[in-house]
């Protein structure tokens, strides 16, 4: 939380978020405000607004998180809001919500804040000010101050799977506090969260879709609201790996497998890094695949975006390792994941027989290794790449 | 069906490397029994493709590693 005296008249914050039928049907689920005007196709389609309107209060609600989590953050009070609605807002438009200080009261640690909205076509759709009182937090002690800054917050990337479930567990165990981040399966998330729990750390859900950067904002964000720093980040996330053979390759295919292994993992490093650096230490462990060695066929879609993640991940440990910040790799071999479902029972049985240790790997077998590399004795490594494959490969 | 197969598969290991049927675990290779050598193999090859009535291509016979894969692989080509 800001404290007031840093706070400075004229001081802007932003954010941005694209409204989504799911908010719209979450915000009816939660008020009970089904008027035809926000949910009816049929009968908006008879009035001048032609398509159903987003209920102002959805959107006015982003200044809610933009004063609670930004200007100032945790700890805002905010106590008066004028509004006025100026355009209908709807599904699919990306607004943006700016917030700007224009007004200190010193003996009642409160600001003014002019706020406004604008659409995806810069125009202003709501425009008020707000009022905010600053409840400040007793300061810690030296003592407590000096622990403040923890290496054992982890934030696990794909929490949900079968190699991140493992690894949100093994982490757990080592004494980390998690962030479980999950794209779909909030149930699965939650569940492991009260796990964790159990053992007596801290826990954390978070959702993004981490192809897109504001998402990946709001996530960070929240982790460090909830758990207070990010120490290590695990990358663990996937998507379905069909087999494809080149002549049926489309760029869509190829596109899909860029978009999850490096532009998720180019936007949440884009916001962890600064974490890490302000903390002088951190370490980033991404997965990516034996078959970048290993080549099989009608795979190249997937080969050859992890090949790039494995090139991004090596570039970011030069350049991030006087920082404090080691960043490696894990290459599994075959796992026995959901991820597997899809492969017919021989091609497991024989992969597994043709491993030197004779079997698939276990998500527990990478989640362990994950736990090294997450520990202080994997402390002088960076940019390396420890094959998980039962020796399948040895290079 | 499958069990009845999975009956002959095992008659006819226990026959080719010389061990009693109820010896032969689910986890059955090369790794496990000493007999099963390269000349072992290709006996236990002909003896399956003799009472099966099948065919293994080049490929397959270097995939009949172990009890699973050899079960998997005889059932696969005897339901095609």
């Amino acid at each position: 939380m800001k404290k007031f005296e840093s706070i400075k008249t004229g001081e802007k914050a932003q954010l941005t978020h694209t409204i989504r039928q799911s908010d719209i049907d979450q915000y009816v689920e939660l008020t009970g405000d089904d008027n035809k005007i926000h949910v009816d196709q049929q009968y908006t389609s008879k009035t001048a607004f032609k398509k159903p309107v987003v209920h102002g209060m959805l959107s006015a609600s982003f200044i809610s998180t933009l004063i609670g989590t930004k200007l100032p953050g945790d700890g805002a009070l905010w106590y008066q809001q004028s509004i006025k609605f100026l355009m209908p807002v709807r599904v699919g438009d990306k607004i943006t919500v700016f917030a700007k200080v224009i007004n200190k009261i010193k003996r009642t640690k409160t600001i003014q804040l002019s706020t406004e909205i604008y659409n995806q076509n810069n125009q202003k759709v709501i425009t008020g000010t707000a009022s905010v009182k600053l409840i400040e937090e007793v300061q810690p002690s030296a003592i407590q101050k000096a622990v403040k800054v923890k290496n054992n917050i982890a934030l696990v990337i794909g929490g949900t799977g079968g190699i991140g479930k493992a690894t949100c567990f093994q982490l757990a165990r080592d004494g980390f506090d998690v962030a479980i981040h999950y794209y779909k399966n909030i149930e699965s998330a939650n569940r492991l969260k009260k796990n964790i729990e159990k053992l007596g750390n801290n826990a954390t859900v978070v959702n993004a879709d981490i192809k897109e950067i504001d998402q990946v904002d709001r996530m960070i964000q929240r982790v460090l609201r909830k758990l207070g720093s990010i120490s290590v980040l695990v990358n663990c996330a996937t998507t379905p790996i069909p087999n494809i053979k080149i002549a049926d390759l489309e760029w869509r295919n190829m596109q899909e497998q860029y978009d999850v292994n490096i532009k998720g993992a180019f936007n949440i490093i884009k916001f962890v890094v600064p974490i890490m650096e302000e903390n002088g230490y951190g370490k980033i462990i991404n997965l990516i695949t034996q078959y970048i060695e290993d080549p099989k066929p009608e795979l190249a879609h997937y080969i050859t975006a992890k090949s790039a993640l494995s090139g991004f991940t090596k570039a970011l440990a030069t350049e991030l390792a006087p920082k404090g910040i080691q960043v490696n790799l894990i290459s599994p071999g075959m796992t026995d994941t959901q991820l597997l479902a899809d492969i017919p029972e021989k091609v497991r049985l024989l992969t597994a027989a043709q491993a030197p240790l004779r079997r698939l790997a276990s998500p527990d077998d990478i989640a362990r290794v994950i736990s090294f590399l997450s520990s202080e004795k994997s402390d002088y490594l960076t940019g390396e790449t420890i094959r998980v494959n039962g020796g399948q490969v040895m290079i | 069906m499958e069990k009845l197969i999975e009956e002959r598969m095992r008659e006819v290991i226990s026959a080719v490397f010389n061990i009693p049927v109820n010896e032969i675990r689910t986890d059955a290779s090369s790794d496990n029994i000493e007999s099963w050598d390269s000349l072992k193999h290709m006996n236990m090859v002909s003896a399956l493709e003799e009472e099966f009535l099948i065919e293994f291509d080049d490929k397959e016979i270097f995939e009949l590693l172990n009890y699973e894969l050899i079960k998997t692989i005889v059932l696969e080509k005897i339901e095609n």
